[in-house]
């Protein structure tokens, strides 16, 4: 580096000095690093469940379809197949409500990787069984050859914290009728429980 | 003057025999290599390149607030620009979080009950989430097409610590469908396994 001559009629060899651009780039880079997001985030589409504002019914009811109802409680899932007796492969059973509860705790420490947090900073919280939530929702798509139009919709208990609604629809977004993961559930309701009373569910416990 | 014996001869002590030779004999080839910095400072600039494109694609897309532990799922729909409802931790019934919009507090969510609002609709966010389709209704894009696109957006970007109960999300929920803002996207960190995939399991 460094500017220098040679020869005799005083030939000018000047070199750029990239000291300082070299310094620029790596500052940038190290900024660039240091300030970039390195958790992604992602969303959850969710359709909204609300009562109709028309108390007008429509002109002609329209054909019963399979509907999967879930709600989550604080204790487990409480799931069932809604007009599964009267679809092109009946089966009336599951529209019986089927409960699946929870497995005990886990607890997650807030700012800071699990392990040993205590105070304020240790949250307790159910473990539900999202195994076995999948695989009934899956059992339901095969058994009644659902598609994936099929409606679903979540209610559930006030009490019920957020995390274990966005696992649940996490859950169904994931649930599918064959192994390739073609026909999969999708574009599920968020709705109060109170909706479900007509559709199987008598009790929440 | 009396006699020493001879210390050690200049430039013995170098290391590398051109230098030595150099330094003992006034050098007779040159020794001065330059180094050629030309491929790092290309890959210097392919770095800054690919960083910058990072941050514009996913930095500041989002403020996340510090008392917003979102919850974790392995849903892989990027976020789009939308309007942020944001919900704090809660604590119980005695230390409640907030109701932010865009960052700025609406309500605390220990006025969120239906007793208060018994038709889920909570005045204060109706309040701002009115104003703010009100200014999306003046904004314009690049195009016409961009611009329609831009005023009729119906998403709301709903980012809840992972304790607030139901009760306050349904009642959110409400609110937003009835100001227009009719399709919620619940915001969470990706991470296969959720939220239990990373704790220690309790006795």
């Amino acid at each position: 580096m460094g500017g220098g001559s040679s020869g005799k009629g005083g030939v000018a060899d000047a070199n750029l000095n990239v000291v300082p651009f070299i310094d620029l780039l790596a500052c940038t880079i190290c900024f660039l690093l240091i300030s970039a997001a390195w958790t992604q985030m992602a969303r959850i589409d969710v359709d909204q469940a609300l009562p109709k504002a028309s108390p007008n019914k429509p002109p002609t009811p329209p054909a019963p379809e399979a509907k999967v109802n879930i709600v989550i409680t604080p204790n487990g899932h409480l799931v069932n197949l809604w007009n599964a007796s009267k679809i092109a492969n009946p089966r009336p059973e599951l529209e019986q409500v089927k409960k699946i509860a929870t497995t005990g705790d886990f607890k997650l420490c807030r700012g800071k990787v699990a392990g040993d947090c205590t105070g304020s900073s240790a949250e307790i919280f159910k473990k539900y069984d999202y195994n076995k939530l999948r695989e009934t929702l899956e059992g339901y798509m095969r058994d009644c050859n659902l598609e994936d139009k099929t409606k679903v919709m979540v209610a559930a208990i006030d009490s019920v914290q957020y995390m274990h609604l966005i696992r649940t629809l996490d859950i169904i977004l994931t649930a599918c009728k064959d192994k390739d993961k073609k026909v999969c559930l999708k574009n599920p309701s968020v709705g109060d429980v109170n909706l479900l009373r007509a559709e199987g569910f008598t009790s929440f416990d | 003057m009396s006699v020493h014996h001879p210390g050690s001869r200049a430039g013995s002590g170098v290391a590398l025999k051109a230098i030595r030779e150099s330094v003992v004999h006034g050098g007779g080839k040159s020794v001065f290599a330059t180094l050629n910095v030309v491929p790092m400072i290309d890959l210097f600039t392919m770095l800054v390149i690919f960083l910058i494109q990072q941050f514009n694609a996913s930095g500041e897309l989002m403020l996340v607030n510090p008392n917003v532990a979102m919850p974790k799922a392995g849903a892989n729909k990027e976020l789009d620009r939308a309007p942020i409802v944001a919900l704090t931790r809660w604590e119980g019934k005695d230390q409640p979080g907030d109701l932010l919009f865009e960052n700025n507090k609406v309500v605390s969510q220990k006025d969120i009950t239906e007793v208060k609002y018994p038709s889920w609709d909570i005045r204060e966010l109706a309040v701002v989430l009115k104003k703010a389709w009100a200014a999306q209704q003046k904004a314009t894009g690049p195009t016409p097409e961009k611009t329609k696109q831009l005023r009729s957006n119906r998403k709301i970007i709903i980012q809840a610590d992972r304790t607030v109960p139901f009760s306050v999300i349904k009642m959110v929920m409400a609110t937003c469908g009835r100001n227009e803002y009719r399709e919620p996207n619940f915001a969470i960190m990706v991470t296969s396994g959720g939220d239990e995939g990373t704790a220690a399991a309790t006795k």
